[in-house]
């Protein structure tokens, strides 16, 4: 599985592309995230464990000292690589029309 | 430039709608970029038989032939997995007298709803956020 793969599996599920959506305001607890997205704090702690293991998110600690203070934060990494997926398509596509566009003009020169 | 889940890239030529298209189709390979990350090896890009090849790869399977006006093609991208597919729709539209030539990438079903989500509804504002961390 490709690191772009990873990022897709973990946000084709709505709860976890909601905990993404959130987190790229500010950093959420746990606690947090599950109220605001209306699940269960054991289902919140499934699909935090789904975006850590991919790699989508990160845990930070106010208080090393105290556990129940963990919060969570977007990692951009894995976003910038598939926005550089789709930049890399749209660049091919680019590089192919101009290369059509000069096709063209060499026709018409030649005539 | 993005659109819903689409990617579009487009350009104006310097011939009818009619000539842009069969020079599009007719003379792919001489026009087709060569070399890594654009073709697979060194094997001719041509349509042949309802299909674009490359060599003896298929690059895509014609769906619909409109000449002067329109293309698509089922597009099989080198990195995809057997199954996944996207569509290519080229389409030739006459402005002055030239050829406005529209390319639209579309249909990243195959590689799972997350992308469209992602390249879709939300991709611009979230990824703008993102990448500004």
């Amino acid at each position: 599985m490709t690191a772009i793969d990873r990022t897709l599996t973990a946000l084709a599920e709505p709860t976890r592309r909601g905990v993404v959506e959130l987190l790229r305001t500010r950093p959420y607890r746990a606690g947090e995230l599950a109220e605001a997205m209306s699940v269960s704090a054991p289902l919140m702690s499934r699909h935090l464990r789904t975006l850590r293991t991919h790699g989508l998110i990160e845990e930070t600690h106010a208080d090393p000292a105290d556990m129940r203070l963990r919060t969570y934060r977007l990692r951009h990494e894995p976003f910038d690589e598939l926005h550089n997926w789709v930049q890399h398509v749209e660049s091919l596509w680019g590089d192919q029309l101009a290369a059509f566009r000069d096709h063209v003009e060499r026709k018409r020169r030649r005539k | 430039m993005r659109q819903d889940e689409r990617i579009t890239i487009t350009t104006v030529v310097r011939a009818a709608p009619d000539a842009a298209f069969r020079l599009f189709t007719e003379e792919i390979d001489a026009w087709w970029r060569r070399g890594k990350g654009y073709r697979l090896d060194d094997g001719v890009m041509r349509f042949d038989g309802g299909q674009l090849l490359q060599g003896e790869a298929l690059v895509g399977r014609v769906l619909a032939w409109e000449p002067g006006v329109r293309l698509l093609i089922e597009w099989h991208l080198w990195n995809f997995r057997a199954g996944e597919r996207t569509e290519v729709e080229v389409r030739f539209q006459a402005v002055g007298d030239g050829t406005r030539v529209t390319v639209e990438h579309r249909g990243w079903e195959g590689r799972g709803e997350a992308f469209q989500a992602v390249v879709g509804l939300w991709w611009g504002p979230l990824l703008a956020a993102l990448r500004a961390v």
